[in-house]
């Protein structure tokens, strides 16, 4: 077994609640733990190696694993604080939040407060964007609100230490696709949305039928634009589980078909089925074909980690401003190559996408200098 | 006494916690540690009337210790538990 084989099977068990019944070799435990930093499921992979009897594991080891685990824990419920206070001082403005990702699909682990915790991720609309921004603007003690522009689908700011993006919608696709993704957004935005208990109070996540493509796409996004890791897999895999039955899969391939993601999403759901555990039955749309992009997806998530922050290609940038920006462009150009030789249309678009906005960016800063 | 619902036990790592999860009316930020001989008690009385003495005497049934040492911990945990605000009186 190899380490990335070792840290598949723990985290596998971890998500669904089986000890582990091999023990890791005390050799590889190091490499594991590693990749499950990089992969940003490092709680997740501790619980499970702590909780599996007969584990080479050391005294050091337990305890940091342990410690781990309770700043894992700390940081959720500081989390949970403050999107209940976000929640509860927008609706004193009459705008409903909508909780994205994080914190609501942590609710669908076995074990929610042990998922990664990352920034808090609010949709309030377009409507009253602006006022929702100075809402939490204020409570960040910040006087100034940017404009709001089209082009930047959120506004960050840090609430008692915890980043928040505001949303006004859940995500931009290329133009090619925009408008149709738009019109199911601002449906699976406002419909049938999803209640939690957070903190003391209810918060609203996004209709069941949507989330699980919204996550879905959340993950191929960051896959095909710069990286991702394993932790956005297992939303989706834990979502899929816990909704199994329960969606409108008309709706999913509605939306996979007009978006042209069918293909991505059955390759990924080949990830989830193969490597994560997820049984086949629940996951939509399942093509049993072999596929070798999914050994090449799940290369690429692993070389490159979550966010793409293990991409060794892009340390040291240079600090020539021209230099930086061709340097960065031939990066992504071959990036981007890959990505389309393995999924086409849906990539090109992606790519040129890239490229218009890489160009805007590049024209604005070098007009700031 | 009684435990509030929404505070649920659960396990972490080598220990236990109790956290409040799932209910609205549950307001509670910090997460409450519980060795395994605590997580034993907790286990025994979530969602039930309970007294010191049920505490007591469920030390009594599981660990090897003298009577006047389990009534003295039981009060102590029940305290705690109470300080805490995960049980009501």
């Amino acid at each position: 077994m190899t380490a990335r084989d070792a840290y598949l099977y723990v985290l596998r068990s971890a998500l669904w609640g089986e000890p582990l019944s091999e023990s890791i070799p005390a050799a590889q435990l190091k490499e594991v733990l590693s990749i499950a930093k990089a992969q940003s499921t490092l709680p997740l992979v501790c619980q499970a190696l702590l909780l599996s009897p007969g584990q080479e594991l050391s005294d050091s080891q337990k305890v940091s694993m342990q410690n781990k685990l309770r700043s894992t824990v700390s940081l959720h419920l500081r989390s949970n604080h403050v999107i209940a206070l976000l929640t509860a001082s927008l609706r004193a403005r009459g705008i409903d939040p909508v909780l994205m990702k994080g914190q609501g699909v942590a609710s669908y682990y076995k074990t929610p407060y042990l998922r990664e915790c990352g920034d808090i991720d609010l949709y309030v609309g377009k409507a009253r964007y602006t006022e929702a921004c100075e809402t939490v603007a204020a409570m960040a003690g910040i006087e100034d609100v940017p404009e709001w522009s089209e082009r930047k689908k959120h506004y960050n700011v840090d609430v008692e230490g915890v980043p928040v993006e505001l949303h006004w919608t859940s995500d931009l696709l290329p133009k090619r696709y925009d408008a149709a993704y738009q019109e199911y957004s601002l449906d699976g935005m406002t419909h049938g949305l999803v209640q939690k208990a957070i903190d003391g109070e209810v918060v609203n996540t996004p209709a069941d039928s949507f989330n699980a493509f919204f996550i879905f796409n959340h993950t191929w996004h960051h896959f095909v634009t710069g990286g991702v890791g394993l932790r956005q897999f297992c939303d989706w895999v834990m979502l899929l589980h816990a909704k199994a039955g329960a969606l409108d899969l008309d709706h999913i391939k509605e939306i996979l078909e007009r978006l042209d993601l069918m293909d991505p999403w059955q390759v990924f759901g080949k990830v989830a089925v193969e490597h994560l555990g997820l049984p086949s039955e629940e996951m939509p749309f399942y093509n049993e074909k072999s596929d070798p992009r999914v050994e090449q997806v799940l290369d690429i998530v692993f070389r490159e980690g979550n966010f793409g922050h293990e991409r060794q290609e892009l340390r040291n940038r240079p600090k020539n401003f021209f230099v930086a920006k061709v340097r960065s462009l031939m990066i992504h150009v071959w990036r981007y190559s890959k990505m389309m030789s393995m999924f086409g249309r849906v990539a090109t678009c992606q790519f040129k996408e890239m490229l218009t906005g890489g160009i805007r960016t590049a024209a604005e800063e070098f007009g700031e200098k | 006494m009684k435990t509030i619902e929404g505070f649920v036990l659960r396990p972490l790592g080598e220990e236990y916690i109790v956290i409040g999860e799932g209910i609205a009316q549950v307001d509670f930020n910090r997460m409450i540690s519980m060795n395994s001989t605590a997580a034993y008690l907790w286990r025994n009385v979530e969602g039930k009337e309970f007294t010191v003495e049920d505490l007591r005497d469920l030390l009594l049934e599981e660990y090897e210790v003298d009577p006047e040492t389990a009534a003295a911990d039981a009060a102590a945990l029940a305290r705690k538990w109470v300080e805490a605000g995960i049980v009501a009186e």
